[in-house]
């Protein structure tokens, strides 16, 4: 017997031996590797030197002055596979489209003596975890100057991470706020963040209620309490506080079977206009559930570009939608050249209207040629270089006149802040009428005027 | 008796030694992949999914129950190891014991009452399944849908917020190689023999005088201890916190991987966890971008082609092969 309890005493120590055997190896592994990355950690800091950073694949020649590029790679990360593939799949095609219009119809990049852009796809899956994998395989693989993605904001918060170790300019598409407050600098985001959305759906009331003599005593915010739907609402409630009105706000999850409590609420709170954040389903469900309760405030605003507005809520709901609004990070009706051209390519391509993932996916990949352009202007002798990327994305622009990036863009003004986000960001409202969606603000379509206040509010007569 | 003494000493110097060569294995992995960042962080992700499949193994393999609460024991462990870390800046050196302490104390909580009124088989796996679904609930409450990202501090080592993977793939790997450790020491111990006995038949363990619903506790505690410990690491690699780490499918694909692998069998249920997991991420990777979804399809098809062929799960393949060396 007291050889077996030998025996496991042996076991306990040859056991701890192979641990302290990884440990070791791990130590030297980890030394050793840290010495071809000293770069990275240098880079790191805010001192940089030319030498530092990192050759990217596409242009081996790039020492040599003047440099002769002939292709940037562009990557673009995005949930391609499971519960969020519908924004990845349409940002896929629009970004498809974008760099085949910038390649064969707008001749490259010019000031790079028109250099094509080569776009590199990585699938972002479900979970950050995915997303870090795709953002590594592509930086590994491909090493591309500038990534784009991606939609999901846990999983941007994830690329970001190595973009910003890697000094990869990121062009986020996922509209959360704190994306922008977390100190990287190499990210920009031209689309509006998600509190945007809840501003300009309260900006866009108070205008029309001003124009119509109208005033807003009280307002309720519903939102749906998904990360996303929280920050519009926070979005909406700021600028109510600031034009001082009133307000009641209320969470509800996204997948409510029953919206009676909320609008039993709101019934009894009874505000002037409704600013609601939903999803899909629940925007149909508080929409019906209002019209048989039969609450009939001024006006009824979606912010959020979920829901309420899309032809699969309308269909939902039918006639319960009309006159709602919703905001959109983007506006295909917007009536400049080169977005009527755009939307017309998208639809003949892909036999669909574009929406919200592919309108960000857009402008966001015009903002990255001009800003390429800009690059090579001020640096000719490196403008790869993340730091010149970077002098260039912050020293753009951009207005109708000067680049197809703000035509494509709902306020016809990008101007990055040093935090990434654009100064002049916005949202284009499209509104319900006789069950189609229009397009009412800040540009209406032709011959659309906007329906305010809603024609059932009992005030609207006199 | 002295022949069967020495035939357990040979068992476990057997073990030993394929133990000390799995370590010498793992530590090299790293090396030979040219520490490029994105095979050491796959290779992280791998030793992740064994880490917790090898820890299911004791609740699952040995106890026989189908607990599909991985995630929730995991998650836990690394919720409260981030938050410490996130908002009292405490170590997760220190921070991950108090995650998986707490991840046993739940375990406790949830295992004594369902073992005490007899709980098992389907009824169990249900149980469990709620429990992710449960602590989800709970810390959505606490923090709702906002997301926590653990940002970037210096001293690298007491915060093990890395740039590289490295240290956190040799942390997971060590892990790995202590959880197989525990494994084999409880497979050898008075707890194993009674746990198989339950495994094999409940009632009649019972009938014999084994005290089951402690044993049973005894394996589910141990399980949440490890799987707490494996989160707690977990979380200082990804450094992103939210109500999602609670994933009721991380929890189902755990157990899968287990009984893939062979019930009660610690080589083979690591062994499909790293088939599993590289195969998952080298079909995304390859095909994933292409024709979206059609690795999932892959992936399904394997899984169904192991079942029908190799009902008894992966170990089977590592026993024939065993067998084969030795007859040589």
């Amino acid at each position: 017997m007291s050889l077996l309890t030998e025996a496991q005493t042996k076991t306990t120590a040859i056991i701890i031996v192979a641990i302290v055997i990884i440990a070791i190896i791990a130590g030297a592994a980890y030394y050793l590797s840290q010495k071809p990355a000293q770069t990275v950690t240098v880079t790191q800091t805010q001192t940089v030197t030319q030498t530092a950073s990192p050759t990217t694949t596409t242009s081996p020649t790039q020492t040599v002055t003047p440099p002769k590029i002939k292709e940037i790679k562009i990557g673009l990360i995005e949930p391609l596979t499971g519960a969020h593939a519908v924004f990845g799949q349409e940002a896929k095609q629009a970004a498809e489209l974008i760099i085949d219009v910038i390649n064969n119809e707008l001749g490259g990049i010019k000031n790079l003596g028109g250099a094509k852009l080569k776009l590199v796809v990585a699938d972002a899956g479900e979970t950050p975890e995915q997303a870090k994998l795709a953002a590594e395989k592509l930086v590994a693989q491909e090493h591309p100057p500038i990534i784009l993605g991606a939609y999901i904001s846990r999983m941007t918060a994830a690329v970001a991470e190595v973009t910003e170790r890697e000094k990869i300019i990121l062009v986020m598409d996922g509209l959360v706020d704190s994306l922008t407050e977390q100190g990287w600098k190499y990210v920009f985001r031209a689309a509006p963040k998600a509190s945007a959305h809840g501003k300009s759906a309260v900006d866009f009331v108070v205008e029309m209620a001003k124009k119509k003599n109208l005033t807003i005593k009280k307002a309720a915010v519903i939102h749906e309490d998904s990360i996303f739907g929280t920050y519009v609402a926070q979005g909406a409630i700021k600028e109510l506080v600031k034009y001082g009105i009133d307000y009641m706000a209320e969470a509800y999850p996204y997948d409510i079977s029953d919206a009676t409590p909320i609008v039993s609420k709101l019934m009894d709170y009874n505000p002037d206009v409704v600013i609601s954040v939903p999803y899909f389903h629940d925007g149909v469900l508080i929409a019906k559930t209002i019209k048989e309760m039969g609450f009939h405030p001024m006006f009824i605003a979606g912010a959020g570009a979920c829901g309420y507005t899309d032809p699969d809520s309308i269909k939902a709901a039918g006639e319960a939608v009309e006159w709602y609004t919703n905001t959109y990070s983007y506006n295909p009706a917007r009536p400049t050249e080169w977005n009527k051209k755009i939307v017309k390519m998208f639809e003949e391509r892909y036999g669909k209207l574009p929406t919200e993932a592919a309108g960000i996916i857009f402008y966001s990949l015009m903002v990255v040629k001009e800003a390429l352009e800009k690059a090579a202007e001020l640096h000719p002798e490196d403008p790869l270089n993340p730091d010149n990327l970077r002098e260039a994305f912050l020293s753009l622009d951009l207005t109708d006149n000067n680049s197809i990036a703000a035509q494509l863009y709902p306020t016809g003004h990008i101007k990055f802040a040093p935090n990434g986000d654009n100064i002049y960001a916005g949202t284009a409202i499209l509104q319900v009428i006789n069950g189609e969606p229009h397009v009412v603000w800040p540009d209406p379509e032709p011959g659309i005027q906007p329906v305010f206040p809603r024609p059932d509010w009992p005030g609207a007569k006199g | 008796m002295p022949g069967t003494l020495s035939k357990k000493l040979a068992l476990t110097k057997e073990r030993l030694y394929s133990l000390v060569g799995l370590a010498i294995v793992l530590a090299l992995v790293p090396v030979f992949l040219g520490f490029n960042f994105y095979y050491v962080l796959l290779a992280t992700n791998v030793m992740l999914a064994a880490s917790l499949v090898a820890a299911w193994n004791i609740i699952g393999g040995y106890a026989g129950q189908l607990d599909l609460a991985a995630s929730a024991y995991m998650a836990l462990g690394a919720v409260i190891t981030g938050h410490l870390l996130a908002s009292f800046g405490l170590t997760p050196w220190i921070g991950m014991f108090i995650g998986a302490a707490v991840a046993v104390g739940v375990a406790v909580l949830v295992g004594y009452p369902t073992f005490r009124f007899g709980i098992k088989e389907v009824w169990y796996a249900l149980l469990t399944s709620a429990l992710v679904v449960i602590m989800m609930r709970i810390y959505y409450l606490i923090y709702g849908s906002f997301e926590t990202y653990i940002p970037h501090m210096e001293p690298e080592w007491l915060y093990l917020t890395f740039r590289r993977y490295e240290v956190y793939y040799y942390m997971l790997a060590t892990m790995l190689v202590i959880i197989i450790w525990v494994n084999l020491k409880i497979k050898d111990s008075k707890l194993g023999y009674y746990l198989a006995a339950i495994r094999e038949d409940e009632l009649a363990a019972e009938a014999l005088g084994i005290d089951v619903r402690r044993y049973k506790l005894y394996a589910l505690m141990i399980y949440a201890a490890l799987a707490g410990l494996v989160g707690g690491i977990y979380i200082t690699l990804t450094g992103i916190l939210s109500f999602r780490l609670f994933d009721p499918w991380l929890g189902i694909v755990t157990a899968v991987m287990g009984i893939v692998g062979g019930l009660g069998s610690i080589g083979g249920a690591v062994l499909a966890a790293v088939i599993l997991r590289s195969l998952e991420e080298y079909l995304r990777g390859a095909i994933g971008a292409t024709y979206p979804g059609s690795h999932l399809l892959v992936y399904g098809l394997i899984l169904i082609l192991v079942g029908v062929l190799k009902p008894e799960g992966l170990a089977s393949l590592l026993d024939y092969l065993k067998k084969k060396i030795i007859r040589r």
